[in-house]
């Protein structure tokens, strides 16, 4: 394995629990995003992409094929702000594009 | 035509993040896969060429948002006034530092110049990072569209929050700093050969 999969892999190892704390905590100061993001197709969407984004990556890590990784980590920011439309879109349009 | 406009832009922050987060990962691994200044030199020709092309993204994403919801970029503008510029300033130095590091050949030189190019691709994982977790979180914001609030405050979770020393913020700045890591080692596995290639 090279020298930069293998510190690439260490940090990476966070990634899951972190993903995992901060949609907890999403949920504790935004109560009413999961009820309104379940609803939402690009919640589902994105989640799907980042999960399969994501093992895509940890499986080319660990298979010594990065070249099979690196759609996975190019995919995966693209899964996330799927998933999280949610809360990036505001529930109310406050801003007016003729403002 | 709102949604429209936020499609767009978030299109552009995608591939913003996609293109240029290589190089923050790249930078950020720069002193951990390089052991010597030759191996330094060939982690930074690895994005050398297409940096600033990245970059222009995200020109792009604030050009469409000042276009297309310009009070967005008043509020975004006021509300996080010294993040961007750390921001801005992290971009800047992480330019000048792949562009003269490597100008002269002095060991003191080129090893300022990489702490400069290392400094600056982690504060922008952290900034980034926090950025988009203050994004979900929601930015408080007055009837007017003005957001004021401190670049750091407190950890509750309610309440007048920061933009930094929340949980949920450092969380998110935690994800950016393991996240783009790996990012760069993909890159810098398929873009590299020779030492930094090897166990």
């Amino acid at each position: 394995m090279n020298r930069s999969t293998n510190v690439g892999k260490v940090p990476l190892g966070a990634v899951v629990p972190l993903f995992l704390a901060i949609s907890v905590e999403s949920w504790v100061v935004r109560p009413d995003l999961p009820g309104h993001a379940i609803h939402h197709p690009f919640c589902w969407l994105g989640l799907l992409v980042a999960i399969v984004s994501i093992v895509m990556l940890i499986s080319g890590l660990s298979t010594h094929r990065e070249s099979a990784g690196f759609p996975g980590v190019e995919w995966s920011p693209g899964g996330l702000v799927g998933h999280r439309s949610r809360g990036y879109f505001p529930r109310d349009a406050l801003f007016d594009a003729s403002a | 035509m709102i949604a429209t406009w936020y499609g767009i832009v978030s299109l552009m922050l995608i591939v913003y993040v996609a293109l240029d987060g290589r190089n923050f990962g790249a930078g950020m691994l720069h002193w951990f896969v390089a052991r010597t200044p030759e191996e330094r030199r060939q982690v930074v020709a690895a994005i050398g060429p297409l940096w600033s092309w990245h970059e222009v993204w995200a020109r792009r994403v604030w050009r469409h948002i000042g276009r297309g919801i310009p009070r967005l970029m008043a509020s975004a503008f006021a509300g996080y006034y010294l993040a961007l510029f750390l921001i801005l300033w992290c971009l800047i130095l992480r330019g000048i530092s792949l562009e003269v590091g490597g100008h002269i050949n002095d060991r003191l030189w080129q090893g300022f110049w990489d702490f400069v190019f290392v400094f600056s691709n982690f504060l922008l994982a952290i900034l980034f990072g926090a950025a988009a977790g203050n994004l979900v979180r929601g930015v408080p914001l007055d009837a007017n569209g003005n957001s004021r609030w401190h670049f750091s405050s407190n950890f509750n979770v309610r309440g007048y929050v920061g933009l930094l020393d929340w949980l949920h913020g450092i969380h998110c700045s935690f994800l950016g700093l393991s996240y783009w890591p790996a990012h760069g080692a993909t890159y810098l596995t398929l873009k590299t050969e020779g030492p930094v290639h090897e166990p």
